[in-house]
């Protein structure tokens, strides 16, 4: 197990950053934290650190698999990397449109939001940092 | 009772394939790891490379150069031969 090396410690930081700000805007505002349709101003910031985290990821793909020339490459090189950059892209769509989502409801009135919606974001931020994580970890080295 | 398990199946879609896609690249984050440590084996080993071509074999040996450079001395002698 390679040890976190200062480069992680200052992403993950400007990552939770971005988390604990959300908090305090919540805070400022007297709103709860276990409500969830306290959470309805707050919910497309928190899609948008889900998107940026995961785009993080997607440029790190998308630099490995540009760093080396493709002669040097074996087919399997080469299809694992270009099968990181799809995954990656493809998480990173889905959280850029959960964010849209989220966006275009937070105009509507009527919307009410329930546990799942705040649930489904947080999940979003978790998932999008351990796969950048992962992918920046792996990285290191190659 | 069929609407409800739908809607239920819909909602958790997002999360099942989110966690899929994540593991998944996990599993090829790690693979690509792998990779660069077979490479970097593979690069130490290797105090020689040798090329073909219409009989003639050449050998260079290389003790002494970096594996990078060995790599682009190759990639520019089988480009001059092709």
């Amino acid at each position: 197990m390679k040890s976190v090396s200062s480069q992680e410690v200052v992403w993950i930081l400007g990552v939770f950053l971005g988390a604990a700000s959300i908090v305090a805007a919540m805070y400022l505002d007297d709103k709860s934290l276990i409500v969830a349709q306290d959470y309805k101003a707050v919910l497309p910031s928190i899609a948008f650190i889900a998107a940026s985290t995961s785009l993080v990821a997607v440029a790190e793909a998308f630099d490995l698999a540009m760093r080396q020339n493709k002669q040097d490459m074996t087919e399997k090189e080469i299809s694992v990397k270009i099968g990181l950059l799809a995954v990656n892209v493809v998480l990173a769509l889905g959280c850029a449109i959960l964010f849209a989502k989220d966006v275009s409801r937070s105009s509507d009135l009527k919307y009410v939001v329930d546990s799942y919606d705040v649930g489904l974001a947080v999940f979003s931020v978790i998932l999008s940092l351990f796969v950048t994580f992962n992918l920046k970890r792996s990285l290191r080295g190659v | 009772m069929m609407v409800l398990t739908l809607e239920t199946l819909l909602r958790l879609a997002p999360i099942v394939l989110g966690s899929v896609a994540a593991l998944l690249s996990a599993w090829l984050s790690s693979n690509v790891r792998k990779m660069a440590a077979e490479q970097n084996k593979e690069d130490k080993a290797r105090q020689h490379y040798e090329f073909a071509s219409e009989g003639r074999r050449i050998v260079v040996d290389a003790s002494g150069i970096s594996a990078e450079d060995i790599r682009k001395i190759e990639r520019a002698a089988k480009d001059a031969i092709r």
